[in-house]
C-alpha cells in the first residue's frame, strides 16, 4: 500500500532523513516511534506530498506521489502535527470544505460527513467555531477531516497529543477501529500507545530506522534470558558467588526490595538459558532461591537503548558490551 | 479550485474585509464623482477612476495580506498541499476570490456613470474602456499582492510589502523620468541586474562555480554588446523601468483607447505573478 525507497531529506546540509526504506501492507498499523527529531513528521511530510524528498521515491496504492500527485493524494489522509484548522469556521463548515478540497460528491456529502463526526464523536459541536474549541476537539476535527473521503490510507502524526487521558483513550479506540478496515502509520513518543494500537513498530533515530518489529517481538528480542532473581541471604555474599560463576555473562545487583535478600540481574552467557544454572548454583551454595523470573524488557527501555548513542545497531551492540564491562567493574569494586 | 474559491469568499464577507474594502472603494469613488462631476458639473467618469487608483496603497494589501500568508501560518498549507488539489488550483481559486470583490465594488460604482447619463450625454464607450482599464490595473496590484503573501507568512510584513510594491508600480514614471539616461549609468545598471541575476540563480542551485560562470558570460555579453551596438545603451534603466509602467498602460483605456497591446501587457503581468506565486508555494516543499 506504501512504499517508501531510500527516501532522503536533508535541509541545506543537515540530513533529517537519512536513506530510509519501508513497505506497509494493506490493512498494516505501523508506528513510528521516535525521540523528537528523529525524523518522523519530516517521513511523513514526505510521503503525504506535503515536502519533496531529496532523493527515494514514495508510491502510495502504486501511485508515485511526485509523479501522479493527484491520484496518489486520493488515498492519503493526513492529520499533521498541528491540525490544520481554519479557527474562523464552524466544525461543519470546515468539514464540507475539506470534502470540497477532496472531491467529495455533493450528493454523498451530507451522509459522510455525519457519519465521520458520529465516529469521531463531535456532532455536539458541528455549529461551533473551531477557534473556540479546547485542543483536544480540535484534534479530533483534525482527525476527523484526515477521514473525510474514505481514504484508504491514514497518515497520523501524533494524534493524541493535548488530550486528556480519557480522550487518549478515546482516540486510541477510534484508531484500532480504524485500523481494521484502514493502512495507518502513526507517529508517537508514547511507547504504550504503539505498542497498544500497532500491529509494528519502527523505531527511528536521527533520520535512521534502528529497529522495525513488532511490539512483543521487538520487547522479546532484546530481553532474551535476562533474569531477576531473588535469593534469601547477605548480598555481598550471594554477589561473589554468581560473580564467580562462569555461566554468567552478567551479574548486576538491583535495589533491595524484601530485606535480608539479595535482588539480581543475571545474564546467560552468549543468551544462554541459565535458569537451570541459576537453581544449581543456589543449591550448591545452600541458598534460598525465592524468585526467578525472565526479565522483559519494556518497549521504554528498548526506545532508550535504541535511540541513545549513535543508535546503529552494531553500536548499540558495542555499547552494550562496554556498559557489561563497566557493571562487572562496579562489581569488583563492590568486591 | 472551487472550494479555496468558495472559502475565500466566504472568509471576505463573513469578516469585515469584504465589506469594508467594498465600502471604502464605494465611498472615495463616490466623493471624488461628487466633486469631479457633480459639483463641476462634468461627464467625464474616467477622470474620477484616475483619482480613485490611489487607493489601491491600502486597498490590495488589505485584499491579499492575508490569503497566503495566514495558511502557512496556521500551518492550513498543509491541508491544502496534501489533498487532490493543484498549487495552480489554490492560487487561481484564491486570486479569483479577491478579483470578484474587486469586481463587485467596481459593479456598483458603475451607479455613478448611470446616473450621470440621466441629466447628459455621457462617452459610453470611454467609460466603458476605463472600466476595463481599471479592471486589469487593479488585477496587477492584487496579483503582485498575492505573490507577495506567499512569500512571507507575517501579514504585517505581507501588508506592507505590497504597500511598497503598489507605490513602486504608481511612482515608476517619476522614478524612470528621473533617472539618468548617459552610457556610463546603463552600463552600471546593466552589471547590477546581471549582478541580481546571478544571485537569484545562486539562490536557486547553491552552485558557486555555475553562478560565477553565468556572472562571466552575463558580464561578457555586456561587454560585447557595448562595443558592438553602444546604441543599445542609451536610456538603457529607463527603458527597463518602463516595464513597469502600469499607469502609462492604464492612461490608454481611460483615453477610450482599447489598446490590444496594453491588454496583452496587464494580462501577462498578471500571468507572470501569479505563475511566481505557484512557483513560491512548489518551493517551500524542496526547502
Amino acid at each position: 500500500m506504501i512504499e517508501v525507497n531510500h527516501l532522503v531529506k536533508s535541509y541545506g546540509k543537515y540530513q533529517a532523513v537519512k536513506d530510509i526504506s519501508f513497505r506497509v501492507e494493506e490493512g498494516e498499523v505501523l508506528g513510528f516511534l521516535g525521540p523528537n527529531g528523529a525524523g518522523k513528521s519530516t517521513t511523513m511530510n514526505v510521503i503525504t506530498g506535503y515536502l519533496s524528498a531529496t532523493s527515494g521515491e514514495v508510491k502510495i496504492a502504486g501511485y508515485d506521489i511526485l509523479q501522479h500527485p493527484t491520484e496518489a493524494k486520493k488515498h492519503i489522509g493526513y492529520l499533521p502535527e498541528i491540525p490544520p484548522v481554519y479557527g474562523d469556521m464552524t466544525v461543519r463548515e470546515y468539514l464540507q470544505f475539506v470534502s470540497e478540497l477532496k472531491g467529495v460528491k455533493k450528493s454523498e456529502q451530507k451522509a459522510m460527513l455525519e457519519d465521520i463526526m458520529d465516529k469521531i464523536k463531535i456532532s455536539h459541536v458541528a455549529g461551533k467555531m473551531i477557534r473556540n474549541l479546547s485542543k483536544g476537539y480540535r484534534q479530533r476535527v483534525g482527525l476527523a477531516q484526515a477521514l473525510v473521503g474514505y481514504p484508504d490510507v491514514l497518515i497520523l502524526d501524533e494524534p493524541t497529543v493535548g488530550l486528556d487521558p480519557k480522550q487518549i483513550m478515546e482516540i486510541r479506540d477510534v484508531i484500532r477501529e480504524l485500523g481494521k478496515t484502514h493502512t495507518i502509520i502513526l507517529s508517537s513518543h508514547i511507547l504504550s500507545e504503539v505498542s497498544a494500537v500497532c500491529n509494528r513498530v519502527m523505531i527511528l533515530n536521527k533520520g535512521q530506522i534502528v529497529a522495525s518489529d513488532t511490539p512483543e517481538r521487538l520487547s522479546s528480542r532484546l530481553s532474551e534470558n535476562r533474569y531477576l532473581v531473588r535469593i534469601k541471604g547477605e548480598e555481598e555474599a550471594v554477589l561473589a558467588a554468581f560473580a564467580a560463576c562462569p555461566d554468567f555473562s552478567q551479574v548486576q545487583k538491583m535495589d533491595q526490595v524484601e530485606p535480608g535478600t539479595a535482588e539480581l540481574l543475571v545474564v546467560g552467557k552468549d543468551g544462554m538459558d541459565v535458569r537451570e544454572q541459576i537453581f544449581r548454583l543456589a543449591v550448591a551454595c545452600d541458598f534460598v532461591l525465592l524468585l526467578c523470573k525472565s526479565e522483559k524488557l519494556s518497549l521504554e527501555d528498548i526506545f532508550l537503548r535504541l535511540t541513545e548513542g549513535d543508535g546503529l545497531p552494531e553500536a548499540e551492540e558495542r555499547e552494550a558490551d562496554q556498559s557489561a564491562q563497566k557493571e562487572g567493574q562496579t562489581h569488583e569494586s563492590h568486591l | 479550485m472551487k472550494a479555496i474559491y468558495k472559502r475565500e469568499m466566504r472568509m471576505y464577507f463573513h469578516s469585515m474585509t469584504g465589506y469594508v474594502f467594498i465600502g471604502f472603494f464605494v465611498l472615495v469613488t463616490a466623493l471624488y464623482f461628487s466633486m469631479m462631476n457633480i459639483l463641476m458639473m462634468s461627464p467625464q467618469f474616467e477622470y474620477v477612476f484616475s483619482s480613485v487608483i490611489m487607493t489601491f496603497l491600502l486597498l490590495a494589501p488589505m485584499l491579499t495580506m492575508r490569503l497566503l500568508s495566514e495558511e502557512t501560518k496556521q500551518k492550513t498549507d498543509q491541508l491544502l498541499l496534501t489533498t487532490p488539489v493543484s498549487i495552480v488550483g489554490i492560487v487561481l481559486g484564491k486570486y479569483a476570490a479577491a478579483m470578484t470583490v474587486f469586481l463587485i465594488a467596481l459593479g456598483i460604482t458603475a451607479l455613478f456613470p448611470v446616473i450621470l447619463s440621466v441629466y447628459g450625454t455621457i462617452a459610453v464607450a470611454q467609460i466603458f474602456c476605463s472600466y476595463i482599464g481599471f479592471f486589469l490595473l487593479g488585477g496587477v496590484f492584487l496579483a503582485v499582492g498575492l505573490w507577495i503573501s506567499s512569500l512571507t507568512d507575517n501579514l504585517i510584513v505581507a501588508a506592507v510589502g505590497t504597500f511598497v510594491a503598489v507605490f513602486l508600480l504608481l511612482m515608476t514614471e517619476s522614478i524612470v523620468s528621473s533617472a539618468s539616461g548617459s552610457v556610463a549609468f546603463s552600463l552600471l545598471f546593466a552589471v547590477v541586474l546581471a549582478a541580481l541575476f546571478a544571485l537569484y540563480f545562486y539562490n536557486n542551485t547553491k552552485s558557486k562555480p555555475y553562478t560565477l560562470v553565468t556572472f562571466g558570460v552575463l558580464l561578457a555579453v555586456i561587454v560585447v554588446l557595448y562595443f558592438v551596438r553602444p546604441t543599445w545603451f542609451d536610456g538603457l534603466a529607463g527603458r527597463f523601468g518602463m516595464l513597469f509602467a502600469v499607469l502609462t498602460r492604464y492612461s490608454y483605456f481611460a483615453m477610450g483607447i482599447l489598446d490590444v497591446s496594453a491588454v496583452v501587457y496587464f494580462v501577462s503581468f498578471i500571468g507572470l505573478f501569479l505563475y511566481f506565486t505557484v512557483r513560491v508555494v512548489e518551493k517551500k516543499r524542496w526547502a
